[in-house]
């Protein structure tokens, strides 16, 4: 859990045009892994996170001057995390739709059994598969409750969507989820 | 979470939770490093156009409209052998009939934010 007075410093560093290129590696050093395992969980690929991961930081270096501290900092890094891999995820559906209609389970699947970052048991691959074939935002939302187990207000600053939607959407993912799980159990 | 919402999860996925997510986290060096080629690359100079490079973009366009230029004004004096592009473009409605109705489904519901789509499908907005 990163606390509010390391949040302050790193913000301080930013803020300052001489030890911005420090405050950013504090950054990158204190968040990394919370955007790095976020994505992780989104893109089920670590070669996309890398991608997607560097994107995101070369957008939040740009814009740092936009962050007003209206919201958390980790709050404003996972919206634009989650923007940038919600946007990766469209222009590979796009280019995946013209040469494959493989199942997205049954793809999440294999990608992740080769992955150097999956070192899950057969259970947890069956629920990525699962979590695979959600919508993409449904997905985001419920990996954000789920796992990271933000607020729902939070949730909300994250993704743009209202709270009632959200809870709704929560709720269905995991009546869908559970059937899955059941129909691998049988 | 709440911890009522936490106990209406089913078995099976509170006790995937406590067991995680089966991924591995990259060690600080690759986050390190990371920070370095983030900085890099903002700080790397944007593509510098030449006074040259221009030159010959302008030329090309130049001769590209004057071709283009010549064959319009060859089939507006009726010289060209081609049929003129009023006749010989399809309107849209035979453009669409060529189309099967699953892809022009598919082409729209693919505009359509599956989320709020999936939302509304659960339960309509006047229910």
């Amino acid at each position: 859990m990163i606390n509010a007075a390391e949040e302050s410093a790193i913000l301080t560093q930013l803020r300052d045009e001489r030890q911005r290129e420090q405050g950013f590696g504090a950054l990158v050093r204190v968040y990394g892994p919370l955007l790095h395992r976020h994505l992780l969980r989104m893109l089920q690929s670590s070669a996309d996170v890398d991608d997607v991961l560097q994107n995101t930081l070369i957008k939040v270096y740009r814009h740092l001057d936009r962050f007003r501290e209206e919201s958390k900092l980790s709050t404003w890094l996972y919206r634009i995390a989650t923007n940038e891999a919600l946007a990766w995820l469209r222009s590979q559906q796009r280019r995946e739709r013209r040469i494959s209609s493989e199942d997205p389970a049954l793809t999440a699947g294999r990608t992740l059994r080769a992955d150097p970052f999956f070192d899950g048991d057969a259970a947890q691959l069956e629920l990525q598969k699962a979590l695979a074939a959600l919508p993409d935002k449904q997905r985001a939302v419920f990996l954000l409750r789920y796992y990271d187990e933000l607020p729902y207000a939070e949730i909300s600053q994250i993704t743009g969507t209202s709270e009632g939607a959200l809870k709704a959407s929560y709720h269905l993912a995991v009546k869908k989820i559970e059937s899955k799980l059941k129909a691998y159990a049988q | 979470m709440h911890s009522k919402e936490s106990e209406e999860l089913p078995a099976a996925l509170r006790a995937l939770r406590e067991k995680g997510d089966g991924f591995v986290s990259p060690p600080d060096a690759y986050f390190a490093q990371l920070a370095q080629e983030t900085v890099a690359r903002v700080h790397r100079p944007a593509v510098v156009r030449t006074w040259r490079s221009a030159t010959w973009a302008v030329a090309a366009s130049l001769l590209l409209l004057l071709g283009l230029w010549l064959a319009l004004d060859r089939d507006f004096r009726g010289e060209g052998t081609t049929t003129p592009m009023a006749q010989a473009t399809p309107s849209s409605a035979e453009l669409l009939a060529d189309i099967p109705p699953e892809a022009i489904e598919e082409y729209i519901g693919s505009r359509l934010s599956e989320f709020e789509t999936e939302l509304y499908a659960a339960q309509p907005p006047n229910e």
